[in-house]
């Protein structure tokens, strides 16, 4: 009984902090979300004085709509190719720098590095290497392919915006590959080596089990950020040519404002949220399967 | 056993081959930003490729007298030192509070409400928080600081959670019984043993609120007093379209800290953020 009155007592002192964190957490997070789905069902732009309730007209816009509908193909072709690549990329090279060879420290190194730059800065140094730098080096080499800018047809920029999130996406996976790689344990592979098994069906039998957890968590981190992707395209493509990379972060914020079209980017937001949650879903219990728990 | 050596070899040369090409695509990319940072216009519309004929700092001038850049600098130092300041305490705080110092349901009940933003992305409250910062009055500055403190929450103490998951109960309840106060209590044995995961938390923040653009271009927009530095790039960029080599040389300066921080602490941060997947 004292015990636990001593221990009511100091927990009462902590009640301030998480009092504090609910007030922040719901005021700035909780209540614009709500906020989003409110005016999603409205007609409001954002400026004008009164709006109406329109029921869910907004959300079958979202797929009716071209312009729309355009933003979410290109948004789901970046997240799969983006991540379709990385992925076996980042194992790939985990599987490299694992090996015990000089330098690889230093690769190590320097492969994570574009992590570190912000995703702005890239998309404005590519801009200026797709627009600027290959058809320099084209007219140079006098190689006709090169001459033109990649950003300037259709699904030239739609590769650029690829080209540019496969360079900077594939750091933060190959760093966390490379730790659950380090997690084998040395013994099984050897003793698979003695029983015959050639490199792909150790792989396959041995080390994907222990990369299992590893790789649910970078294709939930690497779907997610590709599903909102944003500074690449503000800044490479500005959405062009023809509207051809606008992805759906993008067009939500361009309707949130400049398009005046405040309600149908809360509900192209939503949208939105809804792919992240069942592509996560889908993932963890898919690929989640596959693994052995760790720790 | 002689073919066993050739084979290994090969497989080496291999390995070096594909190192290296990825090395050359991402040392290319950085030389191009370096390089032609020094050069005149001039010399970039010659060729990208080549090096400077003299590394004259012009560039870089220019872009230090650039109205706004230096007010950049500060806001982005001011704005992510003061937040990752309360961060670095109040993640680990709060936390820590609704772990082991909740009831059993309640503590379950709040981490799921804390928690459950995780698969909410950032648009869905962009355009409203504008809209609703302004009705707030908060001011720009706080507004920001506050968006900055506020969201680390929900990945913090998703981590944490797992993290003080392993630690009981009674550790810190003895401690308090044998006379330290609750938050002597906190900052003598929880925060200590929290070390490692705290430091995942304070290196993602820090990148992410070093370079954070959206939230920042919804909230700030075109305020130049309270303008960050991706803010004072992309202004850059639309301004000045024509003038990469400036706008190289001000994407070089930008980078330079977190190059710095890597350089010497990279161990820490590529253990600080492959720590926080695993227990993610």
């Amino acid at each position: 009984m004292r015990k636990n009155s001593i221990s009511h007592k100091r927990n009462v002192s902590y009640m301030p902090v998480i009092v504090t964190a609910l007030v922040l957490y719901t005021v700035f997070f909780i209540v614009p979300a709500l906020y989003s789905f409110y005016f999603s069902l409205t007609d409001w732009n954002g400026y004008s004085l009164e709006y109406h309730f329109v029921g869910f007209k907004n959300f079958v816009k979202v797929f009716r709509d071209k312009d729309l509908f355009n933003s979410i193909k290109f948004t789901l072709i970046y997240t799969v190719v983006v991540n379709a690549t990385t992925i076996p990329c980042s194992v790939f090279l985990g599987i490299l720098l694992t090996k015990k060879l000089r330098g690889v420290n230093f690769f190590r190194s320097i492969f994570f590095y574009p992590a570190i730059i912000s995703m702005l800065s890239l998309g404005l140094i590519f801009n200026e290497i797709f627009r600027r730098m290959l058809p320099m080096i084209g007219q140079t080499l006098g190689v006709g392919a090169l001459e033109t800018s990649l950003l300037s047809t259709k699904a030239g920029a739609v590769a650029a915006v690829i080209i540019l999130g496969f360079w900077q996406n594939l750091s933060i996976p190959t760093v966390l590959l490379i730790a659950a790689l380090q997690s084998v344990p040395g013994e099984l592979t050897e003793a698979a080596k003695i029983d015959g098994a050639g490199p792909l069906a150790r792989f396959r039998v041995v080390t994907f089990p222990y990369l299992a957890s590893t790789l649910v968590i970078c294709l939930v981190k690497g779907i997610r950020d590709a599903l909102v992707v944003f500074d690449y395209i503000i800044s490479l493509t500005q959405g062009g040519p023809a509207k051809a990379t606008t992805s759906m972060g993008y067009k939500i914020y361009l309707m949130g404002s400049t398009d005046m079209k405040f309600s149908q980017g809360c509900a192209t937001a939503i949208v939105l949220f809804l792919f992240i949650a069942l592509a996560s879903f889908f993932i963890m219990k898919v690929v989640g399967r596959g693994g052995i728990e760790q720790q | 056993m002689m073919n066993m050596k050739t084979k290994k070899r090969i497989t080496n040369i291999l390995t070096y081959i594909c190192l290296i090409f990825w090395f050359l695509c991402i040392a290319l990319v950085l030389y191009v930003t370096v390089v032609n940072s020094f050069k005149t216009q001039a010399e970039s519309s010659k060729s990208f490729l080549t090096l400077p004929e003299a590394f004259n700092i012009q560039n870089y001038i220019e872009v230090f007298n650039r109205s706004g850049f230096l007010q950049a600098v500060f806001n982005t130092t001011f704005f992510t030192l003061v937040s990752i300041a309360i961060v670095t305490i109040f993640v680990p705080a709060v936390s820590y509070a609704v772990n082991q110092t909740m009831p059993l349901k309640t503590s379950k009940f709040t981490l799921y409400y804390i928690t459950a933003a995780m698969f909410v992305p950032f648009q869905i409250v962009a355009l409203p928080l504008s809209m609703f910062m302004k009705g707030l009055g908060l001011g720009n500055r706080l507004s920001i600081i506050i968006i900055f403190v506020t969201y680390p929450l929900i990945q913090g103490v998703y981590l944490c959670n797992g993290y003080l998951k392993t630690i009981p109960r009674e550790l810190a309840e003895s401690a308090y019984v044998e006379g330290a106060g609750s938050w002597k209590t906190f900052f003598k044995v929880i925060f200590p043993i929290m070390k490692p995961m705290t430091a995942t938390i304070v290196i993602t923040n820090f990148l992410w609120m070093w370079n954070e653009f959206l939230i920042s271009l919804m909230i700030l927009g075109a305020d130049k007093k309270t303008q960050t530095l991706p803010l004072f790039i992309y202004s850059f960029k639309g301004q000045y379209s024509i003038e990469y080599n400036l706008l190289f040389a001000a994407i070089v300066l930008s980078s330079i800290p977190l190059t710095v921080m890597y350089v010497f602490l990279q161990k820490y941060i590529v253990a600080g953020l492959a720590g926080g997947a695993v227990k993610g």
